[in-house]
């Protein structure tokens, strides 16, 4: 017994109260008498009277009261249930790519898929399942049911992707499942990697059922394409190398052709020496198009024999500069002459006018801030003391670099940040859409020297301090030119017609404003669907197209994973892994104590009591009225 | 509520009052037995004639047997005057749920329905509290005849009980003013000191009156723990104040109080010889005429 709302216990004093009315009622109520000629003979008792004695109707009422609070209090009996219950299974199959290689005549996903049916059909009736595949990330496909024939209906639906895997974090997450309300239950792994490779403790891995799948290395895959092509280099500049690796522990031989747009620019026959690579380097492309490598082998694996790259086309660039300084534009000049499809038009602060400017140009704005709006990604340099965007604060000299963001593309491979030259900066008010790049600190604040961000939907940056006079071009300040050249890049638009590069398993972000309305997808395998959620999962290798009224572009997923094409899988552990196969077990009988509260009784209770009291009066009143 | 309708009335047709020795000065349709007068319809005697008499009344046959002039003599015939003295103190109304007002006031109407049918005379007293300088009692209209039978009730209507009683006072009172004495019907509760109701009622006797008392009775004064088990007593009277808590010897202490105080009344009535009755609140009324009031004496089949 016990009660589940302590904070109403005061309204028990409400049974004082009522006994307090009661006592002023009697002390109150005189009882009229027509003499008291009759009752001198009585001896007066007037603490007998005065104290409290509770009558029939004080009991109904207290009765009641009690029950009405009874039942606030929500008054609960520990009861012992009993039930029957199956048990708990929690099926983990691995999709990743590496289950597609072939062993035999099946798939490694197959026999795995095989293995869950028997283990499913050798459970109990009673017994419930939940059915998570893994690949990259775990998905539940199915919760906890005792429907066995949707599990191996769900079974028998489920396809491996073209990604790696990650079976520790769908472990865990079965391991989640699995202790949730306190009840135990039994994990099931079904994959080609080894026990030993998981990332688990051993109470953990203890309690696995596993089934390991695979024995075959039997695999030669493409390790990676790299296609060398900068924004500024043009396509018969560029150079593509394509690293093919042999996984299997005896030589094996094969073809790498490598396509542009459908024509075959490269055959090459090669035979690999066990568990080794080679590289392919191939240049002077004659047009700008897809690239597509592939090689032509007889192996068990060959979701990683096919890889695609783009290479683009080099288009015209130009850089405004609006300067009014002479030694810088001659250093710009000569840094823009040294970039190949890079014109540079050089403007006065007074001669420049916004309509002059192009979407696809690049305006650098040095000691200067335009009153109008700039429609083109732009890049201020030491921007006068009064300007409309980021007006200064303070002047400063001589000022230390103490953070930077590194994971920013403008600083991305940019080493000795902090060795920029700054010897005049200005304290600038940072802007609500910008976002720090480069920073110093005085004793109350951070002072902004570089920042970037987003305005009027186009891209901008701005460096607080100076560029000096021959810095730019000077062998001592390298970071600084790179700095420079990397914020072009950044600054210079993105081609929209030229694909996007993403590996298998990760998530493509459609960028704003692409807006999933209208858009459709063409994955490289199935049918062209429409798409309702602004990321796209890329679980294939092969070519996604994106079609829509405001935004087309185009995906190439490649498997360069180490992991998943080496199939072997060979066991670090000189100790073979125990497997543990886990008999059918009857249900149990559990008996817990499950709280019932009869709160709701009690309020019937005081009901059925007002109703008898009424049922009371009512006579009474009629008894009465009758004599 | 008032039991008293046409057909309660119609059943008390068959009653009449029986009086004892009360008698009044004016002819009426009472027959006094022993009481003898020179014209009538039932006979009674004979006297020897003396001049003045009736001729018409002289018996010839009894002339021709004795050879002496004798006459027949009749039964009297007079009417009684009936006196009804209510009592109108607020111990008649109090506890109210007994309603012992109602209760009397309905016997007084029933009482003097059975008087005016007989078309005697019937004086109703209320007797009250003295007010400035009036006499302690109210006197309705004198009823003679059935007909008049309506104004009772209404009289009786414009009663309700309130102060004290003032029983020994009022009937003092009034009996000093009255000529004609009667039958004298006393309603009270009779809640006084044994020989202040004593005092009172000898006193009518002793002014002729032919007394018979009737003594109204709560039910809840006969059973006090149906109204309360502890509590404070207030007398509606003297106001004065008395914590009670019932318990069974106090109980037991009450009713020998007033078992004592009735008997004391009612032996107190045979002595004089007055006739007594005691009529409790949840008994019948037409029970109490026809069956209670005719065992004691009070009234009697026609």
């Amino acid at each position: 017994m016990g009660i589940l709302n302590p904070a109403a216990l005061p309204l028990l004093a409400l049974l004082g109260i009522l006994i307090l009315i009661y006592l002023r009622e009697r002390w109150r109520t005189r009882i009229e008498v027509p003499s008291l000629l009759l009752w001198n003979v009585v001896k007066e008792d007037k603490a007998r009277v005065r104290r409290f004695t509770p009558s029939l109707l004080f009991l109904l009422q207290a009765l009641l009261l009690a029950l009405l609070i009874g039942g606030v209090l929500h008054p609960f009996r520990s009861q012992i249930v009993s039930e029957t219950r199956g048990n708990r299974h929690i099926l983990v199959i691995d999709t990743s790519a590496s289950m597609q290689a072939r062993e035999g005549r099946m798939q490694r996903f197959d026999l795995a898929r095989d293995q869950a049916k028997k283990v499913v059909q050798s459970f109990n009736m009673l017994d419930e399942v939940m059915l998570i595949s893994v690949s990259t990330r775990p998905i539940v496909v199915s919760g906890l049911t005792k429907d066995h024939l949707l599990i191996l209906h769900l079974l028998e639906t489920l396809k491996p992707v073209d990604t790696g895997t990650n079976l520790d974090l769908g472990i865990e997450l079965a391991l989640a499942q699995r202790d949730r309300e306190g009840r135990q239950g039994q994990i099931y792994v079904f994959t080609d990697e080894p026990k030993n490779v998981l990332n688990l403790s051993a109470d953990k891995l203890k309690d696995l059922a596993y089934y390991r799948v695979g024995k075959t290395d039997d695999n030669l895959g493409l390790a990676a394409l790299h296609l060398h092509q900068n924004p500024f280099q043009s396509y018969s500049q560029a150079q593509a190398y394509v690293i093919v690796r042999n996984y299997a522990a005896r030589p094996k031989g094969g073809t790498l052709t490598v396509h542009l747009n459908e024509k075959q620019i490269l055959r090459r026959e090669f035979t690999l020496p066990a568990r080794e690579a080679t590289s392919f380097s191939v240049k002077g492309f004659e047009s700008p198009g897809k690239l597509v490598a592939q090689i032509e082998t007889n192996d068990a694996l060959s979701v990683d024999d096919r890889a695609w790259a783009w290479l683009a086309e080099l288009r015209d660039r130009r850089l405004v500069l609006v300067s009014g300084v002479k030694g810088l534009q001659e250093e710009i000049l000569r840094v823009s002459q040294a970039i190949p499809g890079l014109t540079l038009t050089t403007l006065t602060p007074d001669a420049f006018s916004s309509a002059e400017i192009r979407p696809q140009d690049v305006v650098l704005f040095h000691q200067v801030v335009p009153s109008s709006t700039v429609l083109a990604n732009s890049l201020y340099v030491f921007p006068q003391p009064q300007n409309p965007l980021f007006p200064a604060v303070a002047e400063a000299e001589d000022v230390s670099i103490l953070d930077w963001r590194q994971e920013h593309e403008i600083l991305q491979n940019l080493h000795y940040v902090d060795a920029l030259p700054l010897k005049k900066a200005r304290v600038l008010a940072l802007p609500s859409w910008a976002q720090v790049l480069i920073s110093s600190r005085t004793k109350n604040s951070e002072v902004p020297l570089a920042f970037t961000g987003e305005k009027d939907g186009h891209r901008v940056a701005c460096l607080a301090f100076d560029l000096g006079k021959g810095n730019l071009t000077n062998s001592d300040n390298m970071t600084l030119l790179l700095l420079f050249l990397n914020t072009m890049r950044w600054l210079f638009p993105a081609d929209p017609a030229t694909p996007t590069l993403v590996p298998t398993g990760e998530a493509f972000f459609l960028p704003p404003g692409a807006g999933p309305d209208s858009l459709r997808l063409l994955p490289p395998q199935g049918e062209e669907q429409k798409i309702d959620t602004d990321v796209i999962e890329v679980d294939h290798v092969g070519e996604y197209r994106l079609s829509g009224s405001r935004y087309r572009t185009t995906l190439y997923a490649n498997l360069f994973d180490e992991h998943e094409s080496d199939i072997g899988r060979r066991d670090d552990d000189s100790q073979p892994v125990a497997v543990k196969h886990v008999d059918a077990q009857a249900p149990q009988e559990l008996t817990k104590m499950v709280p019932m509260e009869f709160g709701r009784i009690l309020y019937y209770g005081a009901a059925g009591l007002i109703l008898l009291e009424w049922l009371y009066a009512l006579r009474r009143y009629y008894r009465t009225s009758r004599v | 509520m008032s039991v008293i309708d046409s057909t309660f009335l119609r059943q008390l047709d068959r009653l009449r009052v029986r009086v004892r020795t009360a008698r009044g000065l004016r002819p009426g349709e009472t027959q006094i037995p022993r009481s003898t007068q020179a014209w009538g319809i039932e006979f009674e005697s004979y006297k020897d004639y003396s001049p003045g008499d009736d001729f018409r009344y002289v018996d010839w046959n009894a002339v021709g047997r004795l050879n002496q002039l004798v006459v027949r003599t009749f039964t009297a015939e007079r009417e009684i005057p009936y006196y009804l003295f209510f009592d109108t103190s607020a111990s008649m109304g109090a506890p109210a749920i007994d309603q012992k007002f109602m209760f009397a006031s309905d016997l007084a109407t029933a009482l003097g329905y059975v008087i005016v049918n007989n078309n005697d005379p019937l004086r109703l007293v209320a007797l009250t509290a003295p007010d400035k300088g009036q006499p302690p009692f109210r006197v309705a209209p004198v009823l003679r005849h059935r007909s008049q039978f309506s104004r009772l009730p209404a009289f009786l209507a414009t009663l309700t009980p309130q102060g004290k009683t003032y029983l020994r006072e009022a009937l003092r009172s009034y009996a000093e003013q009255t000529r004609e004495p009667g039958v004298a019907f006393v309603v009270s509760d009779f809640l006084l000191e044994v020989p202040v109701y004593e005092e009172a009622l000898l006193l009518l006797k002793a002014h002729g009156y032919e007394v018979k008392a009737i003594r109204v009775l709560g039910a809840a004064e006969q059973s006090p723990e149906k109204l309360f088990r502890h509590g404070k007593l207030y007398d509606v009277e003297d106001g004065r104040e008395r914590w009670i808590s019932l318990s069974k010897v106090h109980l037991q202490q009450y009713h020998e109080a007033l078992q004592a105080h009735l008997t004391a009344l009612q032996q107190f009535c045979h002595r004089h010889q007055m006739l007594y009755a005691q009529v409790s609140t949840d008994m019948n009324l037409a029970t109490v005429l026809s069956e209670e009031f005719t065992r004691v004496g009070l009234l009697a089949f026609r």
